[in-house]
């Protein structure tokens, strides 16, 4: 346990200070902003203000998956073409833990990207969003995080075991938000189509971001958190056991530090 | 008319932070036409941006240099046109490229067109040895075979001028030894080169004349035998163990430059004469010690301390 | 000065060096499957938003935009592969030879707008059907036309922004998704032009691709072929004025280069 705890925290506590220096990190960032400004100009021609609230949400979770994608993309090949993969996995931590961590302080990104998005659409456009329901909102964002951040350790995992999929990494983005609802409820898509999207812990996330920051009561908040928490659970597992199957294999073949 | 001639040559890089780094100060060198000049010098003493400036990448502070008559700040596309130049490294090719592909694209960039383009292109990869791997994909070149690309690509142009910075740097002793090979041949062919190295052995076995540069200045021009006269007859000696009272002794041996302790115990004594080196190993076994050993300074030491009055054991 | 018959050499050149590129990059399999499937999954993404607001006739304005839009994100690609010179090390070499930069940077990214005009055709003849656009036959090559010369035009004005990512190729990425991002704002893809502030509204006539997009949706309106080629005049001018820029600008990249600050490798 405090193996994993360990690297957890210091995952956590790195990526923090890494991203702080990291141009990546403002790269992520300035996608919000510029979004929010087309996504809101929509809202605005078409007469939906009663929308407004879509047009800050969206770019909030896009700059969360995208910082997530990305991180979880470059770190462990980083590590590995640096030769700091071998002292890491010398070291006493757990290295999903660590890799989890990181991905956990990669998704405090969504703070400064929710408050530009917010900002943005109040400036540009003079149209500020409320958060009607400010603990279901908290609450959205921490399980969203945390099954972002579970999510993409196993994208990671996917990439370290197949360095061909880092060519579909960029391609992975777009997708996932036409799918998981981001901007466009799953609820208007065809069942057929609504089903598959269920299965993305973000389409529920999405739904929930809006709830909150609609004046509506909202409905099935416990039951909508444990769903997307059973998700991100899955799917840290199943990028746990990637990792570390990935990791037997390579030491009893001696193939770690070859890229 | 020389090849190259450099006069006042002074370049100075302005700091973000600090002072302005003067990297030349003030270079006069004529090199007439068909003379393999070596260029030598510790990092830093400013051989590269001599290079970089004759190649028209990098502008002077002040002074002139032309090639081939071309001053390179008013007639810069004449000197592009008469300039050939290999950077060392393994960097500077097209890795996605093949090597004809990679000698095409820079022969076409030189105005080279069509057959003479083929046959110059084919004459190239035969002369470095490339032709039979002139269809493959450069990223899968060893060392060797990407720094022979680079000088066959130096070549393309079928320059009369010839800038060489560093070209063996990283090669392992065979590649270097054909690729010094190759670089005589061109010699034989009237080419001129200017080429920089820190290797003093390099630059004997193939200049006509050797230029030390040092700090931004031209510390002098010789033929490789004088240079090379000057390195042989420093010597030094490094001992283990050696008491205070030797020590003493061996600083007053006529031809000793120095005696310095450089940690761990160990005594350097340099000397500037073959017999002063005899003198000291004979203090040396006389006072029992066991622990000792000969060896050449590099050509840096030696004319560090030519010019800078300053001990070989001082680090530049 | 460079003759004609120069700079297409060098650009033909330049341009063996980008299909390299796009081979590396790309298999056919993963540009179908990933980079092909990204375009249009981000095409789909805002044509949605119309399906959400409600309003068919604004949808069919958004798929349109969003189908033209794609040749915008890909050519700006270019930005990137710009840069790559500098990991290279081939820099100080095309410094130190006689090539015009802006003639070689102009063939060495060329894979882009190609790619693009595969994209883009794709994603304007075969998605827009789903949105209730029927494309008659005769429109079709009309289209694909109006396609390449916009991937074209918008390929010249990305040289501009290329040329300012070689000095800050640091922010490359950065720099090439706020100019994409703005031009998809602004051009007349989601919200009509009119919709801007007037100053704004200038700066999108000086888009190419504000053009182009004005031809698509003249022919999907079935307006007079004088309309549509207006609009492609109007394209080209503002592509011509642009690539002019950016090769004074790669120059003067160059040049400060060799000054000493900026260095380039």
């Amino acid at each position: 346990m405090r193996r994993l705890l360990g690297g957890f925290t210091l995952g956590l506590g790195f990526q923090l200070r890494a991203m702080v220096r990291s141009a990546d990190t403002y790269f992520a960032l300035v996608g919000a902003p510029l979004t929010t400004v087309v996504l809101m100009s929509m809202m605005l021609y078409s007469g939906r203000t009663d929308l407004a609230s879509y047009a800050v949400v969206a770019p909030t979770l896009m700059s969360l998956w995208t910082a997530g994608l990305m991180f979880a993309g470059e770190m462990i090949s980083e590590d590995r073409e640096n030769g700091r993969l071998e002292p890491l996995l010398a070291s006493p931590v757990s290295l999903p833990s660590l890799v989890f961590g990181r991905l956990c302080g990669a998704m405090f990104i969504s703070l400064p990207a929710f408050a530009l998005a917010i900002v943005t659409a109040g400036l540009v456009f003079g149209v500020w969003i409320t958060i009607h329901h400010p603990v279901v909102f908290v609450l959205a964002v921490l399980a969203t995080s945390l099954a972002t951040a579970a999510t993409v350790t196993a994208l990671s995992a996917v990439f370290i075991v197949a360095p061909g999929a880092r060519i579909v990494q960029n391609s992975l983005s777009m997708p996932v938000f036409l799918l998981a609802g981001v901007m466009v409820p799953v609820a208007l898509f065809p069942v057929w189509l609504e089903g598959a999207s269920r299965v993305l812990y973000l389409s529920w996330g999405a739904d929930l971001f809006r709830d909150a920051l609609e004046p509506a009561p909202v409905e099935a908040v416990a039951l909508r958190l444990l769903t997307m928490a059973a998700l991100g659970a899955a799917a840290l597992a199943f990028g746990s056991l990637t990792l570390v199957r990935f990791l037997r294999r390579a030491r009893a073949e001696g193939t770690l530090s070859r890229v | 008319m020389s090849a190259l001639e450099i006069t006042g040559l002074r370049r100075v890089y302005q700091r973000k932070r600090g002072d302005p780094l003067e990297a030349l100060r003030g270079i006069d060198l004529v090199v007439p036409e068909g003379e393999v000049h070596g260029l030598l010098g510790p990092n830093g003493a400013g051989k590269t941006t001599l290079c970089k400036i004759v190649s028209t990448v990098l502008l002077p502070t002040s002074g002139t240099v032309r090639v081939l008559g071309h001053d390179v700040v008013t007639d810069t596309a004449g000197v592009k046109s008469s300039l050939g130049i290999v950077f060392g490294g393994d960097k500077g090719a097209y890795d996605r490229l093949t090597a004809r592909q990679n000698l095409t694209f820079w022969a076409s960039v030189y105005g080279i067109t069509g057959t003479r383009r083929r046959r110059r292109v084919g004459e190239l990869l035969e002369r470095v040895g490339l032709a039979e791997r002139a269809e493959e994909v450069v990223g899968g070149f060893s060392r060797g075979m990407k720094q022979r690309l680079h000088l066959a690509r130096g070549l393309v142009s079928d320059p009369g001028v010839l800038i060489l910075d560093e070209p063996t740097v990283g090669m392992d002793p065979v590649a270097a030894r054909d690729f010094r090979a190759l670089v005589g041949e061109l010699r034989g062919g009237g080419t001129t080169i200017l080429m920089t190295t820190h290797d003093m052995a390099e630059a004997a076995a193939l200049s006509d004349r050797v230029s030390l540069i040092d700090q931004g200045r031209l510390v002098m021009t010789e033929t490789p035998e004088t240079v090379g006269d000057l390195v042989s007859a420093y010597e030094r000696v490094d001992a283990r163990g050696v008491p205070e009272r030797v020590r003493e002794q061996l600083a007053v041996l006529p031809g000793v430059v120095s005696v310095t302790g450089t940690g761990g115990g160990l005594t350097r004594v340099e000397t500037e004469a073959p017999e002063a080196t005899l003198a000291v190993q004979r203090a040396l076994v006389d006072a029992e010690v066991r622990d000792v050993s000969l060896s050449r300074p590099t050509l840096e030491e030696v004319y560090l301390h030519l010019v800078g009055g300053r001990g070989m054991g001082v680090d530049p | 000065m460079i003759t004609p018959v120069q700079a297409a050499r060098t650009v033909r050149h330049a341009a063996v060096i980008a299909r390299a590129d796009l081979g590396v990059v790309y298999s056919w399999r993963t540009w179908l499957f990933g980079w092909l499937i990204r375009l249009l999954c981000q095409m789909v993404f805002y044509s949605l938003v119309g399906v959400l607001v409600g309003d068919p006739e604004y949808t069919v304005h958004i798929v349109l935009g969003a189908a033209v839009m794609t040749c915008v994100a890909e050519t700006m690609l270019a930005t990137a592969s710009t840069c790559w010179d500098r990991h290279q090390g081939t820099m100080g070499l095309l410094t130190a030879s006689p090539v015009e930069p802006g003639v070689f940077y102009f063939g060495r990214s060329l894979q882009w707008p190609a790619s693009a005009t595969a994209t883009t055709s794709i994603a304007l003849l075969a998605v827009p059907p789903f949105f209730g656009i029927a494309w008659e036959w005769h429109q079709v090559p009309v289209l694909v036309g109006i396609v390449v010369l916009t991937c074209l035009s918008t390929y010249c004005m990305t040289m501009l922004v290329a040329s300012f990512a070689l000095v800050l190729s640091e922010a490359r990425n950065i720099i090439s998704a706020i100019s994409t991002t703005c031009v998809i704002a602004i051009s007349g893809a989601m919200v009509p032009v009119e919709f801007w502030p007037v100053p704004v509204q200038w700066i999108a006539q000086a888009l190419p691709v504000t053009h182009g997009l004005a031809a698509v949706r003249a022919v999907e309106a079935g307006a007079p072929a004088s309309a549509v080629l207006a609009s492609v005049g109007l394209m080209l001018l503002a592509a011509a004025c642009w690539l002019s820029l950016a090769l004074v600008s790669f120059r003067q990249v160059f040049a400060r280069a060799r000054t000493g600050n900026g260095a380039l490798d």
